[in-house]
């Protein structure tokens, strides 16, 4: 549930930064909107990544294939999600070439939350090395 | 050692079982107070306030001021191929409950022990043991590697490269305790 959470929030944060990117003239209720369609398509994207971990069988896991399944699996529904609301939204070609940026600042966000998770890791391990120091020194 | 006790009925029965367990009596005039939540504390004594969720923790903490000084406290025996051996609590890297009993694990061997998980976690926690799931006990010590997992999950990888699971009930725990 916490990482669906997450997933929510960081769609929120994608919504409003392309805000900034999309500098259009529209309301503001219609901008609100959109970032709650944000939020809600990270909301989706979290159930389905929650959801396709919860099937992987314990025994492989090591740190390389965590940050490799996550990664991939939320860059690959990110994609799929985006490309078919585009698909819905826009047939053109001038569409899909306005589009190709907002795809991007949503990947490189997901990439620099993975990497956050791994400096996460990273905190971990070095609090397991100074929790063994302190029990040594008692 | 002796307690007085300051809380609802449910939790004083709760308290009196798991602290008769290693001795420690429960005395109207001590000096020292166990205080529930929302009870009146007194002055001029020693207090510890907790919550009633938390009574467990209570006697956790007892304990580990109790045995610090006993024998019993820094080493354990253990039964192996038809011997008996002294084992010193650091040597073990987890400590489990199976089907043949309480099992303890060290480097090169594992040894039949006798007590509970639920007693070596108490006793032991000053040690760095820790619950990591209901039948493991996990010596933070000999852990090499936290490797997280999904579902709020984490494995650990020991010294002797056996991975142990740390499932999501108790995932908090570990948190807590390397405050991560």
């Amino acid at each position: 549930m916490e990482s669906i959470i997450k997933s929510f929030f960081i769609g929120l944060f994608i919504g409003i930064l392309l805000q900034f990117y999309d500098d259009a003239d529209v309301l503001f209720s219609y901008k609100v909107l959109t970032v709650l369609a944000s939020g809600s398509v990270g909301f989706i994207i979290g159930l389905i990544t929650e959801w396709l971990t919860s099937i992987l069988p314990i025994r492989m896991a090591n740190s390389r294939t965590y940050f490799f399944i996550h990664n991939f699996i939320a860059l690959i529904v990110t994609t799929f999600i985006l490309i078919s609301s585009m698909m819905f939204t826009s047939s053109e070609m001038e569409g899909q070439v306005e589009f190709t940026p907002i795809l991007l600042i949503a990947l490189g966000i997901i990439c620099i939350a993975n990497l956050f998770d791994y400096m996460m890791y990273r905190r971990a391990q070095h609090k397991l090395k100074s929790f063994k120091a302190l029990i040594k020194d008692k | 050692m002796m307690v007085q006790l300051l809380c609802s009925n449910k939790v004083y029965e709760k308290l009196k079982q798991e602290l008769s367990k290693y001795q420690i009596e429960i005395m109207q005039d001590s000096d020292l107070v166990l205080v529930e939540n929302g009870y009146d504390i007194p002055s001029g004594k020693l207090i510890v306030v907790f919550d009633a969720i938390d009574y467990m923790d209570v006697v956790k903490l007892l304990v580990s001021g109790v045995r610090e000084h006993i024998h019993v406290m820094n080493t354990l025996t253990g039964f192996s191929e038809n011997k008996f051996a002294v084992i010193e609590p650091r040597d073990v890297l987890y400590v489990e409950a199976g089907s043949d009993g309480i099992m303890a694990y060290t480097k090169s061997n594992r040894y039949s022990i006798k007590e509970t998980l639920q007693y070596y976690e108490n006793v032991w926690v000053a040690k760095g043991f820790i619950r990591i799931n209901k039948s493991q006990l996990v010596n933070l010590l000999h852990v090499k590697e936290i490797i997280p997992w999904f579902n709020s999950r984490y494995v650990l990888r020991m010294d002797n490269n056996a991975e142990l699971e740390v499932s999501k009930m108790f995932s908090k725990k570990l948190r807590s305790t390397l405050k991560i």
